[in-house]
């Protein structure tokens, strides 16, 4: 059985290796459907719809029909599709559909928000890119806005949500540095969900202060001070769940330290 | 922001492309087919080929999936191109497992007589005792696997009797006819390539 497996996923619409049933699908799709010529643009945004934001050389230029994002450093660009009239997601709602699901919303959006607290420090520019924040800071601030729930459970969910939110575009997580940034399709979002974010981030506890990474700017964060039972707290968290997730660790002693 | 299918948006009036738009969003961005009676721009079968026109420009088609209900896929076109360049594949383990469902919940009950229409939803649920013992994944892996299906609306769970279970995924509405067809015969050679209608399969491809 397994080892017809690829054969299988090569024929499946969604999914695919290289390999001759390219070749084999042609005729069969050819038959019956009035197809036009594929053009460049909507190759591109086929990939981008399959894939999610695509990371290209930094002076490439996009198609139309995407937002083009440089990454800081300029060693990339990030190419985020755009809706006609820049219609987003969010229309589901005033359409009354069904909204994506996601396995535990309440805390992948949690942990979306912690995170754009740490990484979006000055709320006076835009969300992207913002600063890397790690790890161990997220869950320092969770720690804060749920003190009652344990360590090892605000650490295993919140890495099921970096996961589904990398997965997705909305977080950049490395895992083996333990850093997190937000994510491309941070940038897609329409001006008043920005603002109303903004709102949101001004009420949140702010992150335990830390030094930037190299490279960053230190942020004028005023009344930023340590929240000094955050660490240890975190790093127990950490410790007891290393079985779950082996490297997944951000270094977890590390949240106010120097690095 | 321009998008490639502004020309064709340009030339309704306003509230024609107001509905053309939120059809768009509701067959684009929708978990689940939508019913043509919320929205003109399916309704209305001139309204309806200009919104194909506009899946097309970026390489997506209108799918019907029965009767009144319409979502999107991508284009037979952009699939073959996607499919030659290997983009958007799903890693090969989530392909597996997807597999494995593929054949437990659709082609086996398909080949009893159980389910009869070509649609691949199903009501015959995989459990993953089932997968566990049909794939040589780590459990961890495979919990991994079925998290980021599920993500995707490539599989959707339902309560099994006591361990969880597995149906193939609205995402499965999305595929055109030729993909369908192909899917299935796919999974006719897979589960069955001694069988007589996998030899048909061969023999109509090896025809052309």
């Amino acid at each position: 059985m397994s080892e017809a497996f690829p054969a299988v996923a090569r024929g499946a619409a969604a999914t695919n290796t290289r390999g001759p049933a390219a070749t084999d699908t042609r005729g069969v799709a050819a038959a019956d459907t009035r197809t036009a010529p594929l053009d460049e643009a909507a190759l591109w945004a086929a990939r981008a719809r399959a894939e999610g934001p695509l990371m290209m050389p930094p002076g490439a230029a996009a198609p139309e029909g995407f937002r083009r994002l440089v990454e800081p450093g300029a060693t990339g660009a990030w190419w985020v599709q755009t809706g006609p009239d820049d219609v987003t997601p969010a229309a589901l709602r005033d359409l009354r559909l069904g909204l994506p699901t996601l396995d535990h919303r309440n805390e992948a959006s949690r942990v979306l928000a912690v995170c754009l607290r740490c990484c979006w420090v000055d709320l006076a520019a835009e969300p992207w890119p913002g600063r890397p924040t790690t790890v161990a800071a997220v869950l320092a601030v969770l720690a804060e806005l749920l003190p009652t729930r344990s360590p090892a459970i605000h650490h295993r969910f919140a890495v099921e949500a970096f996961r589904q939110l990398t997965d997705a575009g909305w977080l950049r997580w490395a895992e083996r540095a333990g850093t997190i940034r937000v994510g491309p399709r941070v940038a897609a979002w329409p001006a008043a969900e920005i603002e109303a974010l903004r709102e949101l981030c001004r009420t949140m506890p702010p992150p335990p202060a830390e030094p930037a990474p190299a490279g960053d700017t230190e942020p004028a964060l005023p009344g930023n001070s340590e929240p000094d039972a955050a660490a240890p707290a975190v790093a127990r968290g950490v410790a007891s769940t290393e079985e779950t997730a082996p490297d997944a660790d951000g270094n977890p002693g590390a949240a106010g330290e120097n690095r | 922001m321009t998008h490639p299918a502004d020309d064709l948006l340009g030339g309704l009036s306003e509230r024609q492309r107001d509905e053309v738009v939120a059809a768009w969003a509701a067959v684009e961005y929708g978990r689940e087919p939508v019913d043509e009676v919320g929205f003109a721009a399916l309704r209305d079968p001139a309204l309806r080929e200009t919104l194909r026109a506009v899946l097309h420009r970026t390489g997506r088609d209108l799918v019907r999936v029965a009767g009144r209900q319409w979502t999107s896929g991508f284009a037979d076109a952009a699939r073959e191109e996607l499919v030659a360049r290997g983009w958007g594949a799903l890693p090969e383990y989530d392909r597996a497992v997807l597999t494995t469902i593929l054949v437990h919940s659709v082609a086996i009950p398909r080949s009893e007589g159980r389910l009869t229409d070509d649609s691949w939803a199903s009501a015959v649920p995989t459990t993953v005792a089932e997968l566990r013992s049909h794939t040589q994944l780590a459990r961890g892996k495979l919990n991994e696997a079925l998290q980021r299906l599920r993500t995707a609306d490539l599989v959707r769970s339902v309560r099994g009797a006591d361990s969880a279970a597995y149906v193939p995924g609205p995402q499965f509405h999305r595929l055109t006819r030729a993909a369908r067809r192909l899917l299935q015969e796919e999974l006719v050679l897979a589960a069955g390539p001694g069988s007589p209608l996998a030899a048909a399969i061969r023999a109509s491809r090896g025809e052309r």
